[in-house]
C-alpha cells in the first residue's frame, strides 16, 4: 500500500504502481473458517452436541451464510 | 487458481511410466521443472479430482485432535485449509466424512462458526500477497 488510492505491485520482481479513483478501502481476514462452513450448507449430515441433541448440519448452518455481506466462496481467476 | 504440484518420483510410486506419459496429453497433468532442485514435477490440471485424498488425511487428523481439545482442533483445521489449494473444500469434505463415518462433535463446527471473518482497514505500508487481474501475482 502506497496510499489510500495507490498500490505497488511486484511483477516478476519489478515494481509497478497502480492507482484507483477511490480509496482501496477494506479487506476481510480470518474468513477460512466460514469458507469451510459454506461448503457444509448442503451436507445431509447429522451432528450431536455434548448433551446428545441431534440436528442436521444443513439446517443448522444453511441460513447463516447467505445473509452475510461477503462472498462465502473463494474467487476464481 | 492454486493447484497441487507433485514430484515425478512420487507419482511413479503409484503410476506406470506409460500412464504418466499419457496423463499430460489427456489434460490431467502438466509437466514442469522445479528449478530450485532441478526436479521433474507435475501440476494437477484437475485439482478437484484430488480433493478426496488430502481430505482423508485431514479427517484422520481432525478426529484424533478432537479427542483432546475442540478449539485447537478447529484452529488446526482452519490453518491447514488456509495453506492448501482448495483448502476450504478439502476441509469441508474431511468434516462431512468425519461426521458421517466416524462421528464429529458439533463443538468443532461451532468453533468454526464463532471464528467470524473480520473486516480490516488497509493502511499505507502494509504488504500483501495475491493475484491482480491481468497483471499476475
Amino acid at each position: 500500500m502506497i496510499s489510500d488510492i495507490q498500490i505497488e505491485i511486484l511483477i516478476n520482481g519489478a515494481p509497478r504502481w497502480v492507482s484507483f479513483d477511490e480509496p482501496v478501502g477494506t479487506m476481510y481476514a480470518d474468513h477460512t473458517a466460514w469458507l469451510i462452513l459454506s461448503h457444509l450448507c448442503s451436507a445431509r449430515t447429522e451432528i450431536w452436541d455434548e448433551d446428545g441433541n441431534r440436528s442436521s448440519m444443513d439446517s443448522t448452518y444453511s441460513f447463516k451464510f447467505p445473509l452475510q455481506k461477503w462472498p462465502c466462496s473463494r474467487p476464481l481467476p | 487458481m492454486a493447484t497441487f504440484a507433485i514430484h515425478r518420483t512420487a507419482l511413479l510410486s503409484y503410476l506406470s511410466t506409460h500412464a504418466l506419459e499419457t496423463l499430460p496429453g489427456s489434460g490431467y497433468l502438466k509437466h514442469a521443472t522445479q528449478e530450485a532442485f532441478s526436479a521433474d514435477i507435475y501440476y494437477a490440471r484437475q485439482p478437484a479430482l484430488l480433493v478426496s485424498e488430502p481430505a482423508k488425511l485431514l479427517k484422520s487428523e481432525i478426529l484424533s485432535q478432537a479427542i483432546n481439545e475442540h478449539a485447537s482442533a478447529a484452529e488446526w483445521l482452519t490453518d491447514t485449509a488456509s495453506r492448501l489449494p482448495l483448502g476450504d473444500i478439502i476441509s469441508a469434505r474431511a468434516s462431512t466424512a468425519a461426521a458421517s463415518e466416524d462421528g464429529l462433535q458439533a463443538s468443532i463446527l461451532l468453533e468454526l462458526v464463532q471464528t467470524k471473518p473480520k473486516k480490516t482497514t488497509l493502511s499505507p505500508g502494509q504488504s500483501f500477497a495475491g493475484t491482480y487481474l491481468n497483471l499476475g501475482s
